[in-house]
């Protein structure tokens, strides 16, 4: 049987389904019986989606006028 | 602020149209920065994306979108930062792209040394969806935040999986570490965010 420190280190792979069957079966007998792990859990799921909504940092005008330049710059010498 | 992951103009980007090539840039230095970061350390890693974008630039054309042009342009600067480390010649501290000082999340005083349950159990949140998050303007900036301070090859990790959604046998090579040792790292990244917002959730600061 899985116990709560194990879920807790696995919950990751466990939503990102990177567990074999059978691991995946003991952790879903272990979120049955433990209220503590079915919230850890979805913290971790919550916090993922989270993330992924919020989406990508833009690069700062700064940042992409020096990449740019660089570019014209190396176009211009060939 | 989200936007499907590739939507990027394929065929302007192959005919190296300078705003289709712009839009990119905007969008992708950042992950080219923590890659590069991961794989040389700070101090090389802006002058290694520079090159890394030039050469994609002049590559541009010679695309055959047999990967996405995310997972290209990331090969690129990878390739570029293992070789700038082969000529420079020096190794980058291993402990300055993988050192982790802060307390660890799941730390032995969180379970029951026997039997391993919970002794300090997770705590309620009240916003308890993504979209309650998104909600919470200063939450935002705690985020941002603690993804700057995470270590170079936690932070790599966490931002082309989480956010680019990058497949995990692409980040391996990418980064040259084992698949495993990703998903630690991923795991680690997103307990990170989780203290934090357990934190804002009880106390409205980060
Ligand atoms: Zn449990």
């Amino acid at each position: 049987m899985l116990n709560c420190r194990d879920v807790a280190h696995e919950a990751s792979d466990y939503i990102d389904d990177n567990l074999s069957w059978w691991r995946r079966l003991m952790f879903r007998l272990h979120l049955f019986i433990c209220h503590n792990c079915r919230v850890f859990v979805s913290h971790v799921h919550t916090t993922r989606e989270f993330i992924r909504k919020r989406g990508t940092t833009n690069a700062s005008p700064e940042q992409v006028q020096k990449v740019m330049s660089a570019v014209e710059r190396q176009s211009e010498q060939k | 602020m989200t936007q499907s992951s590739d939507s990027f103009d394929q065929d302007r980007l192959r005919q190296q149209d300078h705003a289709a090539f712009e839009a990119l840039v905007c969008k992708l230095h950042s992950p080219m920065l923590s890659v590069a970061r991961a794989i040389v350390g700070d101090s090389l890693a802006e002058e290694v994306v520079q090159e890394a974008w030039v050469s994609a630039y002049r590559n541009l054309p010679r695309f055959e979108g047999r990967s996405s042009i995310k997972t290209w342009l990331f090969t690129i600067v990878s390739n570029e930062a293992k070789t700038r480390l082969r000529k420079e010649k020096r190794m980058v501290a291993l402990e300055d792209i993988t050192q982790d000082g802060s307390v660890d999340y799941l730390g032995d005083d969180r379970f029951h040394r026997f039997g391993g349950h919970w002794k300090q159990p997770p705590p309620d949140w009240h916003l308890d969806s993504p979209d309650q998050l998104l909600e919470e303007r200063h939450l935002q900036k705690c985020i941002d935040h603690t993804v700057s301070i995470l270590p170079p090859q936690q932070r790599a990790v966490f931002l082309l999986r989480d956010i680019e959604q990058e497949a995990l046998s692409e980040i391996c090579n990418i980064l040259d570490v084992t698949e495993s040792y990703v998903r630690v790292l991923l795991h680690r990244a997103r307990l990170k965010l989780m203290q934090v917002i357990d934190r804002y959730q009880e106390t409205g600061e980060c």
